[in-house]
C-alpha cells in the first residue's frame, strides 16, 4: 500500500469507525452514569444545600495541595496547550468546519509550534514524576500509561508531519491521523473519559461530602 | 528514418544544423531537470543512438494522454522525439487499420524481440476475463501480456495505466487495474498524471534514448527527475501558505491576490509532479497559478481522495451523516443500557435479604 | 500566438524573496567564472517564480551591448544584460513558444560559437558556392 493510499484510508474508513466508536462510546458512558441516579436521601444533611459544597470542591480540587505545584502547573500547561493546538491550528479548524459547519479564526503557526513543544515537554515532565515517585509508580497501571501514550502521539506526529522532519510528508500525515484515530477509540474505554466527567465528578464528590463528614 | 541511422544522421538529413541539434539537447536537459552542462553529454549520446522501436497500446482510456502529447504544435521537442523513435504501432494514430495494423504490430514485435519499448495508456479491466475492453477481438489483458513478454521495458503513461485512474475509482465496475498489477517481470516506468505533462512523457523517452537505461524511480516507479518533489515543495504561493494567507472562496479578495489555495482543497502537499516548475501548455501556467487547487492527479486513487474541494486536513467521508447516526445510536444505546442497569439495581434491591441479628449470630 | 503575458494580469502585493535570491545566485556564479573560468547557468524553468518576478528580473538586468538572434529550429534570442558576463538566453520553436530559457553566466553563450561538425561541412559548402557562382556567370 502506498503512502497516499494509507492516508486516504486513515482519513476515510478508519476515521469513520474511530469517530463512531468515540461518539457511541462516550454517549453510552454519559447516559449510564447519569441514569445511575443518586441514592435516596434518608437523613438530614449537615450543610443546607449541596450545590455550594459541590462548587467548592470543584475549585479546591483544581488547586493543588502543598508539594504538588509543579505537577499541577505542568498538567495545566499540557491541557491548555493541547486544547489550543487542537482548536486553533488552521488545518484543524477546517476539519471542524466541514464536520460542524462552524469556523473561527486561527492562531499563527509559529505560536502553535511553541504551544506544541511546551505541551510535549509538560507531558514528559508529568510522566517523569509518575515514574520517579515510588507511590505513584505503584499506583500506576496500564490504563495510565496507555492514556498518556495515545495523547502524546498525536502531538508528536502532528509536529513532525508539519515540519517534514521525517521522510515522506504523506506518510507522516497518515501516521498523525492514525494516532488520532487511536486516541478517539481509546477515549470511552480509558480514564480519558474524564474529559466529559471531570467537573461533574468533582461536584458530586463535594456534594456528597457536604452532607456529612469532612469538608473537601 | 532508417532503422540503422543514428539520430544525428537523421537530424542532419532533415536539414537541422548542429546548432539546432544542440538547442534541442539544451531543451532536453532543461526538461529532464539536468544542468545546462548535461546538454553536451546528451548531444553525444543521442548522436550515436539508434532509433528504438516503440509499440504504443491504448487500453481503457480517454485518449487524453495521446492528446496531451500530440496537441503541441510542430516542430517541437516532443515531435522531434516522436520522429526519432519508430512508432511502429499506435492503435488510435496510425493510418493502417484492422488486421493490417495488427499484422504490423506482430511484425514489429518479432523484428525487435526483447528490444522495443512498450508504451501503455489506459487501465486494463480484468473482471469477467477482461471482456470490458477489447481491440480486434483480443482483450486488453491478453494483448498486454503477449506484447509485454517481448518488450525491453514498459512505460505506463497516465494515471490510468500507472494506477488504474478513473475506471479504477469506486465502485470500479470493470475491475480496472494498472499495468504494474499485471506485469511483474519487466521494468516498468510509471508516468502518472491526468494527463501527464507532455514534456514529462518525452523526457522519459529522452532519458532512455540518451542513457539507454531507465531513470531513477521512486517507490511507485515514477521517475524522480519529474516526481521527486511535491507541488507544495515548488509552489510559488508558498510564502502565502507560510504566512497563513488563504483564499476562502474562488472569488474573494484572497483569491484575487493569489493567496494559497489550501482551504479550497489543494492537494499540492501530497502530490508528486513537475507542474509547479515545468508547467503546462509550453510553460504557460499550471492549475494553481490559474487559481484552481491541485487535484492530486498523479497520485493513486485521487478520484477517491475525499473530494477535490475538501481540504487535506478534513475527513474523507460524510462526517455529518455518520456523526448524526452515531449520536442517535449512542443515545439509544446509552439510554437502553442505563435503564437496564436501573432495572438490574431495583431487582437486586427487591431480592435483598436484610440480615437480622440472629442470622449474624449463627 | 496568445501568451499568458498578453492577458493583463494585475499582480497585487507580492513577496520579493525570489528575485533577490536569483540575483544573489547570479553573483555567486560570476565569482566562480572570474575565479575558475567555469561558465554557469540558471534554468528559469526550474524556479518557482511569482507572476511579476520574471518581468522584474528582466527589467532589473536590462539590455547590454550585445543582442543576437539565432535561427535554428525556430528563433533563439541571446541578449547580454547590463551586467557583463550575464546573458539572457531564450530558445523558441517555430511557433514562438519557449522551449527553454536560461540566465547564462559566461564569456559567451556556447551556442553562438560555430560548431565543429558544421565547420567540417563548411569547406565543401564554399566549394559549392564557387561552383554555383561560376555556373551563373556562364549563363
Amino acid at each position: 500500500m502506498s503512502a497516499i493510499e494509507f492516508l486516504n484510508w486513515v482519513r476515510g474508513p478508519a476515521l469513520q469507525v474511530s469517530l463512531m466508536v468515540f461518539i457511541i462510546g462516550m454517549l453510552i458512558r454519559v447516559f449510564e452514569i447519569w441514569l445511575l441516579g443518586r441514592k435516596k436521601d434518608l437523613s438530614v444533611a449537615r450543610d443546607a444545600g449541596s450545590t455550594v459544597a459541590g462548587l467548592r470542591t470543584i475549585i479546591t480540587r483544581s488547586v493543588p495541595p502543598p508539594g504538588m505545584w509543579s505537577h499541577l502547573i505542568a498538567g495545566y500547561i499540557f491541557h491548555v496547550g493541547f486544547i489550543l493546538v487542537l482548536l486553533f491550528f488552521v488545518p484543524h479548524i477546517l476539519l471542524f468546519k466541514k464536520a460542524l459547519g462552524l469556523s473561527w479564526p486561527g492562531i499563527p503557526n509559529g505560536i502553535i509550534d511553541g504551544l506544541t513543544i511546551i505541551s510535549l515537554a509538560a507531558m514528559v515532565y508529568t510522566l517523569a514524576i509518575r515514574l520517579s515517585d515510588p507511590v505513584r509508580r505503584t499506583l500506576s497501571n496500564f490504563n495510565d500509561y496507555f492514556a498518556w501514550l495515545v495523547t502524546f502521539l498525536p502531538l508528536l506526529t502532528g509536529y513532525l508531519a508539519f515540519h517534514r522532519h521525517v521522510g515522506d510528508y504523506t506518510l507522516m500525515l497518515g501516521i498523525h491521523i492514525l494516532s488520532v484515530n487511536l486516541l478517539l477509540i481509546a477515549f470511552p474505554f480509558t480514564k480519558l473519559t474524564h474529559a466529559i466527567t471531570v467537573f461533574a465528578a468533582r461536584w458530586y464528590n463535594g456534594a456528597v461530602a457536604g452532607r456529612k463528614g469532612v469538608r473537601v | 528514418m532508417r532503422r540503422d541511422e543514428t539520430l544525428a544522421d537523421y537530424l542532419r538529413a532533415q536539414g537541422i544544423s548542429r546548432r539546432g541539434f544542440l538547442k534541442f539537447c539544451v531543451a532536453t536537459a532543461s526538461m529532464m531537470a539536468l544542468p545546462l552542462g548535461a546538454a553536451e553529454e546528451i548531444a553525444k549520446a543521442l548522436s550515436a543512438a539508434r532509433r528504438p522501436s516503440v509499440i504504443w497500446l491504448s487500453f481503457q482510456e480517454c485518449t487524453g494522454c495521446t492528446e496531451s502529447l500530440t496537441r503541441s504544435s510542430r516542430p517541437t521537442l516532443e515531435s522531434l522525439i516522436l520522429d526519432a523513435i519508430s512508432l511502429d504501432y499506435h492503435h488510435t494514430l496510425q493510418a493502417a487499420a484492422g488486421s493490417a495494423a495488427e499484422e504490423a504490430r506482430e511484425q514489429a514485435m518479432q523484428e525487435n524481440d526483447g528490444k522495443f519499448i512498450l508504451i501503455v495508456d489506459g487501465s486494463i479491466p480484468i473482471k469477467d476475463d477482461g471482456i470490458y475492453s477489447t481491440i480486434a477481438g483480443i482483450t486488453n489483458l491478453q494483448m498486454l501480456k503477449d506484447t509485454a513478454q517481448h518488450a525491453a521495458a514498459i512505460v505506463a503513461v497516465g494515471s490510468c495505466a500507472a494506477f488504474g485512474g478513473i475506471p479504477h475509482a469506486n465502485p470500479n465496475p470493470t475491475g480496472a487495474v494498472p499495468v504494474m498489477d499485471i506485469i511483474k517481470d519487466k521494468p516498468i516506468i510509471n508516468v502518472p498524471g491526468c494527463p501527464p505533462i507532455p514534456v514529462v512523457i518525452t523526457g522519459v523517452l529522452s532519458h532512455y534514448l540518451t542513457y539507454g537505461t531507465l531513470p531513477e524511480l521512486d517507490s511507485l516507479h515514477r521517475p524522480l527527475a519529474f516526481y521527486g518533489d511535491t507541488i507544495h515543495d515548488r509552489c510559488y504561493r508558498r510564502p502565502f501558505y507560510d504566512q497563513g494567507k488563504f483564499a476562502k472562496t474562488f472569488d474573494d479578495e484572497g483569491a484575487r491576490k493569489g493567496w494559497c489555495l489550501y482551504e479550497l482543497g489543494c492537494k499540492g502537499p501530497t502530490t508528486h509532479n513537475a507542474c509547479a516548475t515545468a508547467k503546462w501548455n509550453g510553460g504557460t501556467s499550471f492549475p494553481i497559478e490559474s487559481g484552481h487547487p491541485c487535484l492530486g492527479c498523479s497520485e493513486p486513487d485521487f478520484w477517491d481522495g475525499g473530494g477535490f474541494y475538501q481540504p487535506l486536513s478534513t475527513a474523507a467521508f460524510d462526517v455529518n451523516k455518520w456523526a448524526t447516526t452515531a449520536v442517535v445510536a449512542g443515545a439509544a444505546a446509552g439510554v437502553g443500557l442505563g435503564l437496564y442497569n436501573k432495572a438490574k439495581k431495583s431487582t437486586a434491591q427487591k431480592h435483598h435479604h436484610k440480615v437480622s441479628v440472629d442470622e449474624m449470630m449463627e | 500566438m496568445n501568451q499568458l503575458s498578453d492577458i493583463s494580469v494585475r499582480v497585487e502585493q507580492r513577496p520579493t524573496e525570489q528575485v533577490v535570491a536569483v540575483l544573489n545566485e547570479i553573483e555567486s556564479l560570476l565569482q566562480d567564472l572570474i575565479r575558475t573560468d567555469q561558465a554557469g547557468a540558471i534554468d528559469l524553468r526550474s524556479l518557482p517564480l511569482f507572476p511579476g518576478d520574471y518581468d522584474m528580473l528582466k527589467q532589473l538586468l536590462g539590455e547590454g551591448e550585445v543582442s543576437a538572434t539565432m535561427q535554428a529550429m525556430g528563433p533563439s534570442y541571446i541578449q547580454e544584460t547590463l551586467v557583463p558576463g550575464v546573458w539572457w538566453v531564450s530558445h523558441r520553436n517555430d511557433d514562438g513558444e519557449k522551449i527553454s530559457e536560461y540566465i547564462e553566466v559566461t564569456r559567451i553563450p556556447s551556442l553562438l560559437k560555430t560548431t565543429t561538425p558544421d565547420l567540417a561541412d563548411a569547406p565543401a559548402g564554399i566549394q559549392q558556392l564557387i561552383t554555383q557562382f561560376l555556373n551563373q556567370q556562364h549563363e
